[in-house]
């Protein structure tokens, strides 16, 4: 076993990580930028190596600097998280070359998932089914061509991208050269690559996917699927396990897919096949597979009652994994609630501050994955991921309630976050009904923020600006010589 | 530091028959608070809110930071005197919070005889501006007063410490550096227009307020001319024409923003005050003491001749109980310590008995110390006098007692007093009474004040009755006969010492139920502390 | 006390042990039960209804969370814009300050607009433009050309187009 880990992340997930290790017995090694020198996750490590400015192009994207970390803080094994470097072949190569242990797939599996348009073709010689759509095209003839036979609308995509850069619906024959020249540019901007695909755009797709693990002695099994089809601006919002659509039948066919997949390019370690759901055909197509551990991987680890960080370190340690396919069942139902500082009443835009307040829900069957606390400052150098609020119970209503009840006693000031939004969507009857699918939000879904605050709220902040806000002024702001004077409790004297 | 220790136990006969009598003396002034504060009654409050007026407490109310504490002074002046007529005498004064800073309140109610001026509303006017002179406290005047109380100006209008008095201190507080704000609520005729004019900065309120040398009545008569009182001298006049008044507003609760935002930016003086010492040196959060407040009902006597130990007052007041004593083993009949208040230090002096040469000095030294460390002194009354006898004055107890006459007279730190029992005699002098300037002086309803107890004069007085019979003559006074001699001395000593007789002529600053002592002392340290100390000063004298 | 969040005026007038607060007519008797100043929590009995509200500060902005709801609101300076508590009717034009007049642009019945002048005096070797400071109808025109006026004298009274 490792006796260091260096966690090339920041936030939840290195979090989540240390906290793994911490259980295992390994040290761990925290890096960070200049704009996370006081963050939690720098708090909660062993040790703390600092690696460059607050873009992270010269911190968490900088794999030499990382390498150098790992190195100087002699980690013996290296774990990326989620996001940053994660699903950098090089990086992990580089790991490798440095001797120390890369905690995910091999630096191939990487690189061929990596391309879309590759992977594709791999997935389709496998004999995972894919969506109808076609690679390498280079003129506009041969895309107007591909368009033609797969029938409108279709998706123009960047080869080498994901995250919804460089994706445009294209609905008509006549927009096609514009959508091509837009998705190029903006491929090339995001990834430095201009290379597109184009594929059947299927307008009411569930997204659901299926987590693999492995271990690097041939056992690969799934772990069940996660629906995450609730998404604004094509990014995941809410996820649940169970899938309200699934029957046993097609779960089962989906996962043997998965695990197909997974093994066509020689896959160890944590990994997500993702696919597209069609739900009147109940047809389903692979989409992408993500080589790494997922930011919702939590409700898959409170249905399958594993722990697939701890699982990550011990198989790239090289244990086995100990359970076949058929020793492996799901309990109840978890969703995950990801608690983002932004606006959904303006488009969703990032919202930065001082978190003034910051309180998390507490109860049995509730967990929550964050890297904040009161005090902390959101950037805009980063993702506004604030934290996950995950909760199991014994089924999908239940669970629903719980969720609700949770995010109810979710207090975040300083910031704007979904939570106002996630609860409206949680209550409608089209996610009751498992209605949802990847476009809802964007078609079906108004939301309104509450025009004027409540009578309550006006009360509450009113009566406090005497008894709790010109308070905390009075001790903080001036030279307060008398700071526990009696003249400020509010405690009403008359004599 | 260790917590005193308590010996009561509150299940005995002793201790509920004490209870049961302070209970009934601390809901008495309840009672009595409670109908002063109804001000002039329900028929002349009902005429001012008809003129959209608040009544004077509601404009404190609206005026003060929320759920803030209100410490009011003096609220039963003038009680029982001016055949009734002028409860609280007509004006409202007190220490409140407003916009997060502590300010002098003094407000006028128009409800009792338009809020004219009786001597008592004079004395009770002064005092909260001589409190705000001493402690540095911003000063709003809520005025609504149709100015002297005619019928008796000869003893309002021309003495030293009559109505002129005010706008003298309202001229050197300013010139002090401590703020002058007046609200214009109500007439404000001859005298009483000073009181704004006099102010660094005057709001009015439009329809009700009125501010002239002379009123319509007065004009009419000296020129004839016919104007009306808001064309004389209302709202619009004063703002807009005559700058007599540097705020418009629309109605009271306009006029208690615009006061609320005026103080809001007010700084604080760069006066180097005690509290800016003390926060160098040591203030604590507030901390409990370990018994209840309550207990104190049971624990005072009804009567001055049972003793009992006041360190279980002082465990009762002071925070966590916690009582470095002084001396404690020399002159016991006075207990002298360190304790915290609120968090603030102090150094507590308590009678535990008649005055000796011992405890004087003791009290002296202890003072020296106390004003040495720059630590306000809170004084516990309950003292019959001084030692006497052949004894004691060998002793030289007269210029012991001296001693501390000169030290109280003399500290340079603020100083408290409650008068938790009786104060009799030069006991009253040396325990820092009336005339010693402590910054504030209470009484609890059962303390008495007089130069000697009842009994006491009444039997010198018979003493010196019998001796007179005797040179002349003629037979002494039987048993029956010196009792009835006696009766109307010690009622007249029972009416007059009774803390309600003193605090209708202003002889102290407010009653109090002893159960608030502790709340009123934290909040009264926390405004000493605003005032600089003073220079100069001796060492420490072992006596 | 009136607070203004929002454009909301919130009227908190104290009682007893407690507070009467209105907006707009909607009143409610609200205690403090517990202002825990350190973490920014109020626990609040409305009309007997216990209600917990979570607030920060951030200068004039308030973050208020009652049940799991989160408002912004922006608090307002208190003092009402009462403007200069002038006594005269709004359409009644006074001279600033003793002069003579100079021009007279307007007659009786002439429709005005808002900003438009409508005499100039002369006083101090200055020339003061009076303008309206309202759409309407001259109804009185109370000076001449070349009058002497004093100060605070009426000079034109405008008034509402209904009106006249």
């Amino acid at each position: 076993m490792f006796k260091k880990i260096l966690i090339a992340n920041r936030g939840e997930i290195a979090i989540r990580i240390i906290r793994a290790c911490r259980e295992l017995g390994i040290r761990t090694v925290a890096v960070y930028s200049d704009a996370d020198k006081n963050a939690l996750h720098v708090q909660h490590a062993d040790e703390a190596v600092h690696i460059g400015a607050a873009p992270p192009r010269e911190s968490y994207l900088n794999a030499d600097a990382l390498l150098r970390a790992a190195l100087s803080s002699q980690a013996d094994a290296v774990h990326p998280g989620y996001g940053f470097l994660s699903e950098n072949a090089s990086f992990a190569a580089a790991v490798d070359s440095a001797n120390l242990t890369f905690i995910g797939p091999s630096a191939d599996s990487i690189r061929a998932m990596g391309d879309k348009a590759e992977s594709k073709i791999r997935m389709k010689e496998a004999g995972v089914p894919t969506v109808p759509g076609a690679e390498g095209l280079q003129s506009l003839p041969e895309f107007e061509n591909a368009a033609r036979e797969i029938g409108y609308p279709v998706l123009v995509k960047a080869s080498a991208g994901g995250g919804g850069k460089g994706m445009r619906i294209v609905w008509d024959a006549n927009d096609l050269p514009e959508e091509i020249d837009a998705a190029r540019r903006e491929a090339l901007h995001a990834f430095g690559d201009d290379r597109l695909l184009i594929e059947k755009y299927l307008p009411h797709a569930h997204h659901i996917e299926f987590q693999v693990f492995g271990d690097k002695h041939g056992r690969l099994v799934h772990l069940f699927e996660r629906e995450c089809s609730v998404q604004r601006r094509h990014q995941k919002i809410i996820e649940e396990t169970p899938s309200p659509l699934l029957t046993p039948e097609l779960r089962r066919q989906m996962g043997e897919a998965a695990v197909k997949a997974a093994q066509a390019v020689g896959y160890y370690n944590a990994g997500t096949v993702e696919f597209i759901f069609d739900p009147a055909s109940s047809a389903f197509y692979f989409l992408e597979m993500n080589t790494r551990l997922q930011v919702e991987h939590p409700v898959t680890e409170l249905t399958a009652g594993l722990d697939l960080v701890q699982w990550q370190i011990r198989v790239a340690a090289g244990e086995r994994f100990p359970y076949s396919q058929e020793q492996l069942t799901q309990r109840g139902h978890a969703i995950e609630c990801r608690v983002y500082a932004e606006d959904p009443a303006s488009g969703f835009l990032p919202s930065t501050g001082v978190l003034l307040q910051y309180i998390e829900p507490h109860g049995p069957g509730i967990r929550v994955d964050s890297g904040f606390r009161a005090g902390d400052e959101v950037t805009h150098f980063y993702d506004p991921l604030l934290a996950k609020l995950i909760v199991h119970a014994e089924d999908r209503p239940a669970a629903i309630r719980k969720m609700q009840a949770a995010l109810r006693d979710f207090v975040v000031q300083g910031v704007v976050t979904n939570i106002d939004f996630m609860q409206a969507v949680l209550a409608h009857p089209d996610f009751a009904g498992g209605k949802v699918s990847t476009r809802w939000v964007e078609n079906n879904f108004n939301w309104e923020p509450p025009s004027s605050p409540s009578f309550e709220s006006l009360v509450a902040a009113a009566l406090a600006d005497f008894t709790i806000v010109n308070r905390q002024s009075s001790i903080e702001n001036r030279n307060e010589p008398d700071p526990f004077s009696p003249w400020k409790n509010p405690s009403g004297f008359r004599n | 530091m260790e917590p005193l220790t308590t010996s009561i136990n509150p299940n005995s006969p002793a201790f509920k028959t004490n209870a049961a009598h302070h209970r009934a003396l601390a809901s008495e002034l309840k009672e009595r608070l409670a109908e002063v504060r109804k001000g002039g009654g329900e028929k002349y409050r009902k005429r001012h809110e008809e003129q959209g007026k608040l009544f004077v407490r509601d404009r404190i109310e609206r005026l003060l930071d929320p759920a803030s504490p209100f410490l009011e002074l003096c609220p039963l002046a003038a009680f029982g005197m001016y055949d009734l007529e002028a409860p609280g005498a007509g004006i409202v004064t007190g220490i409140g919070r407003v916009s997060g800073r502590e300010v002098m309140i003094v407000a006028n109610d128009a409800t009792v005889k338009g809020g004219s001026y009786f001597p008592m509303t004079v004395k009770k006017h002064l005092r909260a501006q001589q409190i705000a002179e001493e402690n540095h406290l911003p000063c709003l005047y809520l005025v609504d007063s149709g100015g002297a109380f005619l019928p008796l100006q000869d003893e309002v209008f021309p003495d030293a410490n009559h109505f002129g008095r005010i706008f003298y201190n309202q001229a050197r507080m300013s010139a002090k550096g401590i703020p002058q704000i007046a609200a214009v609520m109500g007439s404000c005729t001859a005298g009483g227009a000073y009181v704004p004019a006099m102010s660094d900065e005057a709001v009015i309120v439009k329809g009700t307020g009125t501010i002239f040398l002379g009123g319509p009545p007065l004009v009419k008569a000296a020129t004839g001319e016919d104007v009306s009182a808001e064309d004389l001298g209302g709202a619009d006049v004063h703002t807009r024409l005559s700058g007599v008044a540097d705020h418009f507003a629309e109605d009271d609760d306009h006029a208690i923003e615009i006061l609320r935002e005026i103080v809001s930016t007010l700084q604080h003086s760069n006066v180097p005050t005690f509290k800016r010492l003390i926060s160098t040196l040591d203030l604590l959060p507030s901390e409990e003491p370990l018994y209840p407040a309550e207990e104190i009902y049971g624990i005072l006597p009804t009567t001055f001749r049972e003793t009992y130990d006041v360190r279980e007052i002082i465990a009762r007041l002071v925070d966590g109980s916690k009582f470095r004593e002084f001396k404690a083993r020399y002159g016991t009949t006075l207990v002298c310590g360190f304790a915290r208040i609120h968090g603030y230090p102090v150094g507590v002096i308590a009678n535990n008995g008649v005055l000796f040469s011992e405890s004087a000095l003791k009290a002296t030294h202890f003072i020296e110390l106390c004003d040495q460390r720059g630590i306000p002194l809170v004084f516990l009354q309950n003292i019959t006098g001084f030692m006497v006898g052949r004894e004691a004055e060998t002793g030289g107890i007269a210029k012991d007692g001296a001693k501390m006459v000169h030290a109280v007279a003399t500290t340079r730190v603020p100083k408290l007093t409650v008068v938790i029992g009786g104060s009799f005699g030069a006991g009253n002098y040396a325990m820092s009474g009336r005339a010693y300037g402590s910054r504030f002086l209470w009484m609890w309803p059962n303390a008495r004040i007089s130069v000697m107890g009842g009994e006491q004069a009444a039997n010198v007085l018979l003493t010196i009755k019998q001796d007179q019979l005797q040179r002349e003559g003629k037979q002494p006074l039987g048993k029956e006969e010196a009792d009835e001699f006696k009766r109307p001395i010690l009622e007249k000593y029972e009416n007059e010492g009774n803390p309600y007789h003193s605090t209708a002529r202003l002889w102290d600053d407010g009653v109090i139920d002893p159960v608030d002592t502790r709340q009123v002392l934290g909040l009264a340290l926390s405004i000493v502390l605003n005032a600089p100390k003073e220079d100069g000063g001796f060492g420490v004298f072992r006596m | 006390m009136k607070i203004i969040f929002n454009n909301t005026t919130i009227d908190i007038v104290p009682t007893d042990a407690s507070y009467r607060v209105a907006i707009g007519d909607k009143t409610v008797n609200a205690e403090i039960l517990r202002a825990d100043t350190e973490h920014g929590k109020l626990d609040l009995l409305l009309d007997g209804e216990r209600v917990t509200a979570y607030i920060s500060s951030d200068n004039a902005r308030r973050w208020v969370t009652v049940d799991g709801q989160t408002f912004v609101l922006t608090k307002s300076s208190a003092s009402r814009k009462s403007g200069s508590g002038h006594h005269h009717a709004a359409g009644e034009l006074t001279a600033p300050m003793p002069g003579q007049v100079r021009v007279v642009n307007v007659s009786e019945g002439d429709s005005v607009t808002k900003g438009q002048t409508l005499l100039v005096l002369e006083a101090m070797k200055m020339e003061i433009r009076i303008q309206t400071p309202m759409d309407g109808v001259v109804k009185k025109l109370l000076v001449v050309h070349g009058q002497t006026v004093e100060r605070e004298q009426k000079l034109i009274e405008i008034v509402d187009k209904l009106e006249s």
